[in-house]
């Protein structure tokens, strides 16, 4: 299946395609982590692979999801397209993000900041949004507040034996077999650790 | 190669991970830090702890899990950049999942 069907069965029949470069508007990603156009223009060379945009319509506002700097003159360029009403931003925007981490894999920490304060959706990714310095003083408080809880009562501990599961699992999935096989067999853990 | 903000945040981890406490409880972060600030480089890079010259065995040992995780996205040998990207992703999803 070609990179363009692709993008097309992903996004839906309701995306307008047009082949050529994406008008000018705010990027989704951060400057810093999209590639010059020169840089693809050789590749583009060796073949017919195009250069994919995204964009959104808002009202006004246009936003651009692509990881290319516009445009690379000697590539062919393909921009899917799609408008939505003002009040829809988070919807239009989400359509984007949802595209870039899940499609092309792209970490969080490269998403443009601008437009998740835009679209009301730094609830969902705090760290790309907040100060680094909040960041850093609400981790150490975080762990201030379980340190200052009760010693002695297993509920605390049960608690904070959840919470870290949770950030383990929440990391990494597999890890979910390793808790299933404590589960199964507790008494194993007492030879650990006694 | 990072933004200022995400450079920002690396300092300041960097710099909480010289304090004792916040280094043994947030080891594999400081890690992941260490990895991200390096000046591994090139395309070739093998994926091993040895990159980063850690003497503690415990830190090795941190370094040597973390590196086995990035692996599974970006394979056995990467580049330097492929495998800071790594690094800093880490940090953000870990940080995320304590806030």
């Amino acid at each position: 299946m070609s990179l363009i069907s692709q993008v097309r069965e992903r996004l839906g029949v309701e995306w307008e395609l047009v082949w050529r470069p994406p008008p000018p508007g705010v990027f989704l990603l951060k400057e810093e982590y999209l590639t010059k156009a020169e840089a693809v223009e050789s590749i583009c060379a060796r073949g017919d692979t195009p250069v994919v945009y995204i964009v959104v319509y808002i009202g006004d506002v246009v936003v651009v999801y692509g990881r290319v700097k516009p445009a690379p003159a000697k590539c062919p360029v393909a921009t899917f397209s799609k408008k939505f009403p003002v009040g829809k931003a988070r919807e239009a925007v989400r359509a984007l993000i949802d595209y870039a981490l899940e499609v092309d894999k792209i970490p969080v920490f490269q998403l443009n900041p601008d437009v998740l304060r835009y679209a009301d959706l730094c609830h969902l990714f705090p760290l790309v949004c907040d100060d680094p310095v909040e960041v850093i003083s609400h981790v150490k408080k975080s762990r201030e507040v379980s340190i200052r809880r009760p010693k002695g009562q297993a509920g605390d501990v049960f608690t904070l034996l959840v919470q870290v599961l949770k950030e383990k699992v929440d990391l990494d999935p597999a890890y979910l077999e390793i808790v299933k096989k404590v589960v199964e067999d507790p008494e194993r853990l007492r030879a650990c650790y006694v | 190669m990072f933004d200022k903000n995400t450079e920002s945040l690396l300092n300041l981890l960097l710099e909480e991970c010289g304090r004792e406490e916040f280094r043994r409880l947030y080891k594999d972060i400081c890690i992941a830090a260490l990895i991200a600030k390096s000046r591994i480089g090139g395309r070739g890079v093998k994926l091993r702890p040895s990159l980063l010259r850690l003497e503690d065995l415990s830190d090795v040992k941190t370094a040597a899990n973390l590196l086995q995780r990035f692996k599974k996205t970006i394979g056995p040998v990467a580049s330097g950049e492929a495998l800071k990207t790594a690094a800093v992703d880490y940090i953000y999803k870990r940080l995320g999942g304590l806030l």
